[in-house]
């Protein structure tokens, strides 16, 4: 590689012990930020994120069906930064199930059922209190829950859980095989 | 078959289909009847509440950058696409922050430029410096390191400078420099820290493996994760215990991030331990490729050279990996794969895909 450096440049400044490191922690707080960036640079291409994915299965065409059937595991810290629980104290099962109403409101705006023209369709979801499980997953606790539609003309699902949360997806086996969706890929052909 | 596939099945869904996702989760995956008041998300330690939603998030994204906190990386996402964008250099510093941890550079270094319009400030060179780093473009880096001068950040300057030059190759000129930077004994953790872990990248390039992990020992409970993998990679092949032993106190406390959890693997196979950890570190490798992520393919490259050889996708996810971040490391990790040179020049040309 071509590099020149003239050394004697950088050595004119005499490499002296500082004389504001005495600055207080409100001034050096935007500094921490920045150089910590730098030293995570070093390798930072070796670091990913934690993940946030939710796992699923649907059944679309078996009989008594009232509409398609999804299975959902999804973690509870996606549903504790989504839903504004505060993430200041512990985060119980009991917690959870006192959210419960939360919860299924909030599914049914973001899992939206939609007819072959992807026009949306005015359906519910409904979970039975029982079918609300606690799983374990990679050392990540999930809440489990099945979810049936009573809407047998429903030919979409449009996935929009955790849209906020960085590089959410969900792994959804389908009888057609495992399906990938996230914010940019939100539609599933039922 | 788990109890919650019978339930399935009450549902009248085919077990059978169901069979490759048992498989898959089978590693680390229990159903559970918890009491009630069992602890399933850890409380985060109190915030500071004192400052402003920026800051807040500022502190956030540090705390992320420890091991086992990576999940604050998405709180404090998600609290800034709630904020409305405000014509502060303090906003656009984070904004950068973010995108470039996305390994968004260009969006990145466009943040900076809204920021020194607002107001300059020393952190934007470091992280403008940072970024041609990760490009390979070490003269470039310098070049970004300049305006610390300007600003009287002199101890910031000489490192930065001294690790830009290092990066091109001029390692014996300025390895004995950095060392007299470290002779300095008063300075704030996070220029220590970053000055270390320079010292260790440089001796590592000198083949003093061993001082390499001198200089980063003393310093490794406050580190953040890069840090501890530079340490664990560096001591792997001499001490795999120590390794395995350190990795795993730290995995009590809380889920490690897949690059460390994957080192804790290579120590377990190394010594003999079991399984435990190399099944867990599988389950991950096999949900990142289930979820298709282009980002971040130095674990899974990782994974295939190390822990479960397979020389085609080793090579395969290290090229990915040296389309998106050059560092050396990045750089090591492909030629270890099998890449040579010439073919990660044309490779540069590509778009990254699966």
């Amino acid at each position: 590689m071509n590099f020149h450096f003239n050394f004697r440049y950088l050595l004119q400044h005499r490499m002296q012990p500082r004389s504001h490191f005495s600055r207080d922690w409100n001034m050096l707080q935007p500094r921490l930020t920045a150089v910590l960036a730098v030293v995570l640079g070093l390798s930072s291409t070796a670091q990913a994120h934690s993940l946030s994915t939710s796992y699923g299965q649907l059944e679309t065409k078996t009989a008594h069906m009232t509409g398609p059937v999804l299975q959902l595991q999804l973690a509870l810290s996606d549903l504790q930064l989504t839903l504004g629980w505060s993430t200041q104290r512990d985060l119980t099962w009991t917690m959870v199930k006192d959210q419960q109403p939360q919860i299924l409101v909030y599914l049914q705006q973001q899992l939206v059922l939609h007819d072959s023209n992807r026009q949306s369709l005015a359906c519910s979801w409904q979970s039975a209190d029982s079918d609300w499980q606690l799983k374990q997953i990679q050392q990540q606790y999930y809440l489990q829950l099945s979810l049936q539609s009573n809407c047998p003309t429903a030919a979409w699902l449009h996935y929009r859980l955790f849209t906020q949360i960085h590089e959410h997806k969900a792994l959804l086996q389908t009888p057609n095989g495992e399906q990938v969706l996230a914010e940019a890929t939100p539609w599933l052909a039922l | 078959m788990q109890p919650w596939s019978q339930h399935l099945c009450a549902f009248a869904v085919s077990c059978i289909s169901l069979q490759p996702l048992f498989a898959v989760q089978a590693m680390d995956t229990k159903q559970t009847e918890p009491p009630a008041e069992t602890v399933l998300v850890m409380a985060q330690a109190p915030a500071n509440n004192s400052g402003s939603a920026l800051k807040q998030i500022a502190t956030l994204l540090q705390q992320a950058r420890l091991p086992g906190q990576s999940r604050l990386f998405q709180q404090a996402q998600l609290h800034f696409q709630q904020l409305a964008p405000e014509p502060s250099a303090e906003y656009w510093l984070i904004s950068a922050d973010l995108a470039q941890q996305q390994h968004q550079f260009d969006t990145a270094l466009a943040a900076l430029q809204q920021a020194e319009l607002l107001q300059p400030q020393p952190q934007i060179a470091l992280v403008r410096a940072r970024i041609a780093l990760v490009r390979a473009q070490p003269k470039q880096a310098l070049a970004a390191c300049k305006p610390l001068l300007a600003f009287k950040e002199l101890f910031l300057f000489q490192l930065c400078s001294l690790e830009a030059i290092g990066r091109a190759g001029q390692v014996e000129q300025s390895y004995p420099l950095l060392l007299k930077l470290a002779s300095q004994t008063d300075m704030p953790l996070p220029e220590r820290l970053y000055l270390q872990a320079t010292l260790a990248e440089q001796a590592e390039w000198l083949q003093q493996p061993a001082v390499a992990t001198a200089h980063l020992l003393p310093w490794l409970s406050q580190a953040p994760v890069p840090f501890w993998i530079k340490w664990a990679d560096l001591t792997l092949s001499l001490e795999p215990a120590t390794v395995y032993q350190r990795l795993a106190t730290l995995n009590k406390d809380a889920a490690l991030e897949d690059s460390l959890l994957l080192r804790l693997a290579r120590a377990e196979q190394l010594t003999n331990q079991g399984q435990h950890y190399q099944q867990l570190a599988a389950a991950q490798i096999q949900l990142r490729e289930r979820r298709q992520d282009l980002l971040h393919s130095a674990d899974l490259a990782y994974f295939y050279l190390h822990l479960q050889p397979n020389a085609r996708k080793a090579q395969q996810y290290s090229g990915l990996n040296y389309q998106q971040a050059k560092e050396p490391d990045d750089h090591k990790l492909a030629l270890q794969s099998g890449w040579t040179q010439a073919a990660l020049d044309l490779l540069d040309t590509e778009e990254p895909s699966l």
